[in-house]
């Protein structure tokens, strides 16, 4: 079927021309910066977020109730919420038209006047800039809405200790009728499997996209410049596509390799980075591969792999079909449509991973490319899916290539003449095999 | 060991490319098949190459179609340059011939020797584009060949070659000839082909025309030439006025006449005595074959569908 040590040849020429590139390398290192990158901000961004923390927000309070709701109000807001802002109450000596002026120089981020009305119940007047309920806004009301309860209680006789006992949590305990989720890390592990899930489907789409351009850019280089003649006369069609899809496919995992890899590695090490630099945030992304298993690793590259031969093969059979470089983006145009539905139904796939339009989407070749190691990640798929989609994935990446042989052996050797489908299926046309 | 083409034709749409063409090559013989453009020499040289397949016809080696050869026996010389533009000459050259299912080493020690006859050891390392047309042309010749192959089909090698060149060329399809391997290549400069070849095949409008040895297809018109020259005048108005002399172009150099045989050439001869005149150049010679060529279409109708009805004469050297 192959000479493997022809396809080798082609291969290791289409890798070597093009590692050797400057351009090759400059984009490589570009990629590593970007991911390296986008791997830090969230991390970068806690650091800058980090230090803002430290001015608490600040209420200037104007206390005249009389009976010491400022001492009562500081010590509710003092209370320090993981992931939320300190407050710091500050007493305000003024009138609450001062008060007000003073928020509107921005003083403080907010004010307080509490004051008490004809029936003696307590009164709060809440000033700020944007007038909106924000957080402040509302860990300040129900701070006001305690204080009011037991001042109100404090007047049916209710003393403070046992005030304390009234409002003290009841025993709540909740429970996941899931079973897994009862284990501690898996929410944590939950995420890392759809952040892992995320990036296949983005690195496989821009995978396919930009490699597969690669090769059907290749293919009309080869015919334009007329290699393309010596090469047929010594070489099967077949041969030579193989082989520059394995090339063009090596140069693909010479740049994607180091920059998963290290990446990676830049990722996993945020938490400690973090720690280390005594950083503290909500947004810090850190990923734990141990949520990627041996088993979900292996479907990921398996899926790559053949899902690439197959697109691969489908751009070098466009390239053929035209001649001139100019032509291979409207060529193309198809694929990147047929790419595209790949990854929305990934996405799709991320939010309802077995659902049955993600369960069609990922058994179908094209889309399974992109589709099916979201659901091994997030879902469940049976094992005969995973079959049934695993055998229509290489069937149709091998019928794709032996096809695509064919349009490049009659495309490429028919300069200004579109192929017709009979030359296609002709097999008298030209050599194809041997 | 012989290549034989039998009436082969090939169409592409509506375009009758190739009708009913056949002729013989020898091995071990330097044959050229000559037409204008567009006569049908690269689609023939295609299909011996089984690049692309007759419509009708056979094409053998030896008996053994050549769509069942194996490709390491046809080395391939396209009419434009096929090279990796920014692939250094000896890379190039290695990873072809290995494609072709050469060794390397026996690839590498061909090619010491090729560089240093073709004179372009000195380029060696350097990539295709930063060399010029003709030592591209070169490369492209070694790439036909260092695989050893049995038939070499070369489609127009001399073109965009300087006189040096053409002469290196020349030579390396001598020596590939005395290595015994069939040389088959097309040209349009027929000259040149008259200079190189022992056997011809003339194409027209997808026909062959003339075919055979070169001598024979340049006695073929029944004619001979005679290349006449007299010191101080080189119009020689009175050769107009003798019978059965018909010239054929007055150059600066000589004038060429045409005539039915021998005898009435020397009567060129005795008229110029008879004049005076002081002759500097007196040659008899057969037509060349540019000469033969152009009597020969000249002679042919107009239109493509009329050629269709005459038999076609085969392997003898006769001209239609």
């Amino acid at each position: 079927m192959f000479d493997f040590s022809r396809v080798w040849l082609v291969a290791k020429r289409e890798w070597f021309t093009r590692i050797r590139q400057r351009s090759f390398q400059i984009t490589t290192i570009i990629q590593l910066i970007i991911f390296v990158a986008a791997a830090s901000i969230p991390t970068i961004v806690a650091a800058f977020q980090g230090d803002d923390s430290e001015d608490a927000n600040t209420v200037q309070v104007l206390d005249e109730s009389g009976t010491g709701a400022f001492d009562a109000l500081q010590s509710i807001l003092s209370v320090h919420i993981e992931g939320v802002t300190d407050v710091q109450a500050m007493p305000f000596d003024g009138t609450a038209a001062d008060l007000q002026a003073a928020i509107q120089d921005g003083d403080a981020d907010a004010g307080l006047a509490i004051s008490r009305d004809d029936t003696g119940a307590l009164a709060f007047a809440y000033y700020s800039q944007s007038g909106e309920s924000d957080i402040l806004a509302q860990r300040v009301f129900s701070a006001a809405q305690s204080l009011n309860m037991e001042d109100r209680l404090a007047d049916l006789g209710v003393d403070s200790s046992q005030f304390q006992q009234v409002i003290a949590p009841p025993a709540f305990q909740i429970t996941s009728t899931e079973p897994e989720s009862t284990d501690d890390t898996s929410d944590a592990e939950q995420g890392a499997r759809y952040a892992i899930a995320y990036t296949f489907a983005i690195l496989a789409y821009m995978a396919v996209m930009l490699y597969g351009t690669w090769v059907a850019q290749g293919v009309v280089e080869e015919k334009s410049s007329r290699i393309m003649e010596i090469m047929i006369n010594a070489a099967t069609p077949r041969d030579l596509l193989f082989g520059k899809i394995l090339g063009i496919g090596m140069s693909a995992m010479t740049q994607l390799v180091p920059t998963l890899l290290i990446g990676g590695i830049v990722l996993s090490l945020q938490q400690r980075i973090a720690d280390a630099l005594d950083i503290s945030g909500a947004s810090i992304l850190s990923i734990d591969f141990g949520a990627l298993s041996l088993e979900s690793g292996g479907w990921f590259i398996i899926y790559f792999v053949f899902g690439f031969l197959l697109y691969a093969a489908l751009y070098a059979g466009v390239g053929s079909l035209v001649s001139r470089q100019e032509e291979v983006n409207q060529s193309i145009a198809p694929m990147t449509t047929l790419v595209m539905v790949g990854f929305f139904g990934a996405i799709y796939t991320l939010a309802a991973p077995d659902s049955l339009i993600a369960r069609i989407l990922s058994i179908v070749p094209f889309t399974s490319t992109t589709t099916m190691v979201p659901r091994v990640l997030l879902g469940d798929p049976q094992p005969w899916e995973l079959a049934l989609s695993l055998a229509l994935l290489v069937a149709t990446a091998f019928l794709a290539i032996m096809f695509a042989g064919r349009i490049y052996r009659i495309g490429v050797l028919m300069y200004g003449q579109k192929p017709s489908f009979r030359a296609i299926f002709n097999p008298n046309v030209a050599r194809v095999s041997r | 060991m012989t290549l034989t083409i039998s009436n082969i034709s090939k169409s592409f749409g509506n375009f009758h490319a190739i009708r009913d063409v056949s002729f013989e090559v020898t091995d071990g013989r330097i044959f050229g098949f000559l037409g204008t453009n567009g006569a049908g020499k690269t689609t023939t040289m295609r299909m011996i190459l089984d690049i692309i397949r007759q419509d009708s016809g056979t094409i053998t080696w030896n008996g053994t179609p050549v769509s069942e050869l194996p490709r390491r026996r046809f080395g391939y010389l396209p009419e434009e340059r096929g090279l990796y533009p920014k692939m250094q000459v000896e890379d190039q050259l290695v990873f072809l011939a290995q494609l072709s299912g050469a060794q390397k080493s026996t690839v590498l020690q061909e090619l010491d020797e090729w560089l240093n006859r073709l004179d372009i050891t000195e380029n060696r390392h350097r990539t295709i584009e930063q060399l010029s047309k003709g030592n591209q042309q070169k490369i492209q010749f070694l790439a036909a060949i260092l695989h050893d192959p049995d038939i070499l089909v070369l489609d127009e090698p001399f073109s965009g070659l300087d006189p040096v060149n053409t002469e290196q060329m020349k030579q390396a399809f001598l020596a590939m000839r005395d290595r015994g391997k069939t040389v088959i290549f097309s040209t349009h400069q027929l000259d040149q082909a008259q200079e190189l070849c022992e056997d011809v095949a003339i194409i027209h409008r997808g026909q062959v025309v003339a075919n055979g040895d070169v001598d024979d297809v340049r006695r073929s018109t029944g004619k001979q030439h005679v290349r006449f020259t007299v010191a101080g005048d080189n119009r020689v108005t009175w050769l107009d006025d003798l019978p059965q002399v018909q010239v054929v172009r007055r150059r600066e150099d000589y004038i060429e006449l045409a005539v039915p045989d021998d005898e009435i050439a020397r009567s060129i001869l005795t008229a110029a005595v008879e004049r005076g005149a002081p002759v500097e150049r007196f040659e008899i010679s057969a037509p060349s074959l540019n000469d033969v060529f152009l009597s020969v279409v000249r002679k042919l109708p107009e239109h493509d569908d009329r050629i269709d009805t005459p038999a076609q004469p085969q392997r003898t050297p006769v001209v239609v």
